[in-house]
């Protein structure tokens, strides 16, 4: 149950045991009622689904492509139910009258039925064209309505048919297709800052993740690595940034679960030599450079602004661990990648590479240590095992690297064993000490 | 000013689709018609029901029908078919241009796949009419009455309207009045140089009324042509007495509706003999690897017009096969 919730449901039992007067419970639930109460996320989303099904119902109906309709009824049906799902949503738009929700999702069913009218229109027809080109149209239908209204589901809608347009792009046609990363960038990320909504961050960063992805996997997958750490320590950043309250608050936890992972996934494939080598001396692909230029630029800027406009005195123990680390990697990576074009087999290469294996090594076991005792602060039983998690993933990958005796590998988990339970007592005492006191 | 921004992006939404409509209406309206052979199969479209999967002769290029081919095009370069109307208004494939043409008749397509010279490559492209919807359960229907590799085809004929531009919109089909059979004896296996095949081809009248074909001494109706692909495909015929042969009236077959003739060919016959380029007169079977195609084919010059029958003109193309004796 979520705290304001939870106060809200205690109020009256408060008033009731004469902890607080009647008074104070109104003010009470004056402040907190318009957070819980803020959006009708139940009536949008099942407003959402029903129109996303009444849409696919439609085009399965345009599907069967039944030979006694004339092409012209079909496209008068396609016309009318567009134009009438659109027309119905402006004539609810009086919230004095109807709920908000209806009219999101009528305007819903009006963009699955663009996306309808562009198939039947090519089936009528006979097209054979490139067709992830009707999901780019379709997408820009969804977009455009979305600044327009302005609007979270077109937005969502929209980054899930740019995913789709880029996806059959790079996967079925092996095509880099850039401009999804200006799309993107320019025209949902925005939309989404604009409106404040984590939901519609959450939606356009994992498309950008995705685009990002395949297109490299298409034309310089050894560049995959750095540019994905290179973007997960921009919104770390950012996560950073927005945390201190500076900007769009609301999106540091979206911006957390999607850089972390992602980070500790790349560093814990860096932390194998081989590929690290690999990832180091990527093939010369000038675009490649281009996009990782594009990301690593802004996120080591992001973290040089966070230091300089608000120092490093605000900083707890925990926030320079975190923050420090994940520069640190970065900084060393791209240092490493930069002295390899320098002299190849130098002093100062050599050490970098090393520096990166022992950094990617080395990370995840101090951020692990962080959380478990973050979470044991907190009482957040799911970051302290995140913690353990981080641990006992690089300890045991090691050991089964560097050891083939399994008197040795038993010594793995034997360590993160003990590292589990001292994880576990040690919550358990924070915990008391919370209760306690 | 919001709601008429909402009433603009609904406005530009409705426009999409009234120009998509719009543009092949205008095509249909004016463009001319003509007709292509095609060799379909079934596959399902999710979005968009049932279509039939279009193939024709023109997707598949020659480079040496390619007027001044680069060495190498990139995939998705736009190319151009120049067609050439028979009596019956089906096309063949005259030549193919990178440059748009001053000929009234072409197809504008995209390359399917990059491609290189030197390597040998055919190059296959792209026309936009390899699609054609049905209502579910009708592609089937269409794919059963075309036939299959190992039983009588009945080729459909694609009513296109082309568009000035080389756009193509499918209006609709027609099946061929002339159906084909090819049956290739299998090949002995274990033979390091096996026989050549014995095949037997058939041409059945698949339409309602009287027929005509012809079948001149030495079967010169039929030729043997390279079907490309196979390192030993590069191959011209070696016989040439078919190349000025006059059709008379007693070459003349009326085959009555669902009436087939069949001739049954010995490919090691000199008749069937070819020439690679280095001038060598070899049998078919001294090239297992070589892909080949029996082409039906009326010559132009055929002055005789059959009694109450209505005699079919044009070129009918078998599947390919390979001259080790296995069809494709």
């Amino acid at each position: 149950m979520k705290p304001q919730r939870w106060l809200l449901g205690e109020l009256d039992a408060w008033v009731a045991e004469g902890l607080i007067d009647a008074q104070q419970a109104a003010a009470l639930r004056r402040r907190y009622a318009s957070r819980t109460h803020s959006l009708p996320w139940a009536r949008i989303i099942f407003s959402g689904i029903g129109a996303v099904l009444l849409g696919l119902g439609l085009i399965l109906l345009f599907a069967y492509n039944w030979a006694a309709m004339h092409k012209f009824a079909k496209l008068a049906v396609v016309f009318a139910a567009l134009i009438g799902a659109h027309g119905a949503a402006l004539a609810v738009r009086d919230p004095a009258r109807f709920h908000p929700a209806l009219g999101e999702g009528l305007h819903l069913l009006g963009t699955v039925l663009f996306g309808a009218g562009i198939w039947l229109v090519a089936q009528i027809y006979h097209m054979d064209e490139h067709y992830p080109d009707a999901f780019l149209i379709w997408s820009l239908g969804a977009l455009a309505l979305g600044w327009a209204r302005p609007s979270i589901a077109q937005g969502v809608a929209a980054c899930v048919l740019i995913g789709l347009w880029h996806g059959s792009e790079a996967l079925a046609f092996s095509a880099p297709n850039h401009w999804v990363l200006p799309l993107l960038l320019g025209g949902v990320v925005p939309l989404a800052l604009w409106l404040r909504s984590p939901v519609l961050l959450f939606m356009a960063l994992v498309t950008l993740y995705f685009s990002v992805g395949a297109s490299l996997a298409v034309f310089a997958s050894d560049w995959l690595l750095p540019v994905m750490l290179s973007l997960a320590c921009l919104l770390l950043a950012l996560r950073a940034i927005a945390e201190r309250g500076v900007w769009f608050p609301e999106g540091a936890g979206t911006l957390s679960v999607l850089g972390y992972p992602v980070y500790f996934v790349c560093v814990y494939l860096l932390s194998f030599p081989e590929v690290l080598g690999e990832v180091i001396e990527p093939g010369r692909e000038p675009l490649a450079l281009l996009y990782l230029a594009c990301v690593a630029v802004p996120a080591l800027g992001a973290w040089g602004w966070l230091l300089a406009r608000h120092g490093t005195g605000r900083w707890t123990l925990s926030q320079w661990l975190h923050g420090g680390l994940v520069l640190a990697v970065l900084v060393v990576l791209l240092l490493a990648m930069l002295a390899v074009h320098v002299d190849e087999h130098g002093a100062g290469f050599v050490a970098l590479a090393g520096a990166a294996l022992i950094l990617c090594n080395i990370a995840p076991l101090i951020h692990g240590g962080v959380f478990i005792v973050e979470g044991s602060d907190a009482g957040r039983p799911g970051l302290t095992a995140l913690g353990c998690v981080l641990i006992a993933v690089v300890v045991v990958t090691r050991y089964l690297d560097l050891f083939d005796s399994l008197l040795m590998r038993s010594l793995a988990f034997f360590i993160v064993g003990a590292i589990v339970f001292w994880a576990g007592n040690f919550y358990q005492r924070k915990q008391a000490a919370r209760v306690a006191s | 000013m919001r709601l008429y921004l909402v009433i603009a992006v609904v406005a530009a939404q409705v426009l999409v689709l009234a120009v998509m409509a719009g543009q092949r209406e205008w095509i249909l309206a004016t463009g001319e018609t003509v007709y292509l052979r095609t060799a379909p199969i079934d596959p399902r479209d999710p979005f968009r029901g049932d279509f039939v999967r279009l193939s024709y002769a023109l997707n598949e290029i020659d480079p040496g029908l390619l007027a001044s081919a680069p060495e190498e095009l990139p995939r998705g370069s736009v190319i151009h078919a120049l067609l050439e109307p028979d009596a019956r208004n089906v096309a063949a494939v005259r030549g193919y241009s990178l440059r748009e043409p001053e000929e009234r008749l072409y197809l504008r397509g995209r390359t399917r796949h990059h491609w290189r010279r030197h390597r040998g490559q055919r190059l296959w492209a792209d026309f936009g009419i390899e699609t054609y919807f049905v209502q579910q359960g009708r592609g089937l229907e269409l794919e059963e009455r075309q036939g299959r590799r190992d039983t009588m085809q009945i080729p459909l004929e694609m009513e296109l309207a082309v568009g000035g531009d080389g756009t193509a919109i499918i209006r609709g089909h027609r099946w061929s009045p002339l159906g084909m059979w090819l049956e290739v004896s299998q090949p002995v296996e274990g033979e390091e140089t096996p026989p050549a095949p014995r095949v037997t081809f058939s041409l059945l009248n698949a339409s309602d009324a009287p027929l005509a074909i012809i079948d001149p001494p030495d079967h010169c109706a039929l030729a043997l042509e390279s079907a490309g692909w196979g390192e030993q495909s590069d191959f011209v015929p070696a016989h040439d007495a078919c190349d000025n042969v006059t059709i008379r009236a007693g070459d003349l077959r009326v085959l009555q509706p669902g009436e087939i003739h069949s001739v049954s060919l010995d490919l090691a016959r000199p008749r069937w003999h070819v020439r690679t380029p280095a001038g060598e007169v070899l049998p078919v079977n001294a090239l297992p690897n070589a892909r080949l195609r029996l082409v039906y084919r009326v010559p132009e010059r055929v002055d005789i017009d059959p009694e109450n029958a209505f005699l079919w003109r044009g070129e009918l193309p078998s599947p390919a096969f390979w001259a080790g004796g296995r069809v494709d």
